[in-house]
């Protein structure tokens, strides 16, 4: 069932009238909230923030970027503590040596099998 | 504007203030007058600040909309007092109606109150700031801190909702008539 825009006012008009009447004094409300001790002197718009409140916001920031470079630092001395990949070897890597694993060991790729091969001098059998 | 141009425009609005902040606060005077009181201790005090973006009214039903709902949070927190549903509804009613007129005026406000206390809090905030207070949807959006299609959506839908509330509350009586 659709209802009436102008029903709807005229009952929100009544009820309008009816709480205009009721409100309380402009004055006196300001004034009790002047003597609830609130303050109610006007900030401009410059001085909103207290110097307090500047001050341990700063304090938060500086000890924030503190905390932030000295782990970023931490962080840096750790990595270069630690062996570079090519050179590590696994703690148990002792138990793969067995005898003769040499021998299968793949040869060098740029050598010759001559490379260690002695030479002597041969001596005539006449001489 | 100055604390004294801040007070005399305030000034001004205070009687459409003072219905806000009831409908805001559910019609608890006592609710109203302390988020009233502290609504425009912000505005004076500039903890709120008027901007130019909108008009001062809406301005202003902004901040005493935003108070109240602190107000209110902060009884539920504290408990020290819990508002009741009688409380809610009977001080829309005539002190003293004495003749019959006033007797249905006082019930048709009684029923209204009623029908919207039945609505969601945004369908109730809409009408009552475009019926109460004469703005338009536009306005009440930026009063609501909603988008206009939204607010457009609980207006459409509060003015459903508060026909079926009037009718079921005028069905009551008759009801209520018809089980004797």
């Amino acid at each position: 069932m659709p209802l009436d825009d102008s029903e709807i006012r005229a009952r929100f008009e009544t009820l309008r009238e009816t709480e205009k009447g009721g409100a309380p004094e402009f004055r006196a409300l300001i004034a009790r909230a002047e003597q609830a001790g609130t303050g109610l002197e006007y900030r401009p718009a410059g001085g909103r923030r207290r110097p307090a409140a500047w001050f341990a916001l700063s304090l938060a920031t500086a000890a924030t970027i503190a905390v932030v470079a000295g782990l970023s630092v931490r962080g840096r001395l750790d990595r270069a503590r630690l062996p570079s990949l090519s050179t590590w070897r696994s703690p148990t890597a002792v138990f793969l040596r067995t005898p003769g694993a040499e021998l299968l060991q793949s040869p060098d790729v740029y050598t010759s099998v001559l490379d260690r091969v002695t030479l002597t001098a041969v001596q005539p059998k006449g001489e | 504007m100055n604390r004294s141009e801040l007070e005399r425009s305030l000034e001004g609005l205070h009687a459409q203030s003072w219905g806000w902040a009831l409908a805001c606060c559910g019609r608890d005077r006592e609710l109203a007058e302390e988020a009233l009181q502290s609504a425009y201790l912000r505005i004076l005090s500039g903890a709120a600040r008027f901007d130019d973006r909108s008009a001062f009214r809406s301005w202003v039903f902004g901040v005493i909309r935003r108070t109240a709902w602190e107000e209110m949070r902060r009884r539920r927190l504290l408990r020290t007092r819990e508002p009741t549903d009688d409380e809610a509804t009977d001080l829309a009613i005539d002190p003293a109606p004495g003749a019959d007129a006033a007797a249905e005026q006082a019930q048709l406000r009684e029923t209204l109150v009623a029908a919207l206390a039945a609505l969601s809090v945004r369908q109730r905030e809409v009408l009552e700031l475009v019926f109460y207070h004469d703005m338009t949807v536009e306005e009440a959006a930026g009063v609501m801190a909603v988008s206009v299609g939204s607010a457009r959506t609980h207006y459409a839908r509060g003015k459903q909702a508060l026909a079926t509330a009037l009718a079921a509350l005028r069905e009551r009586p008759a009801l209520r008539e018809g089980a004797r």
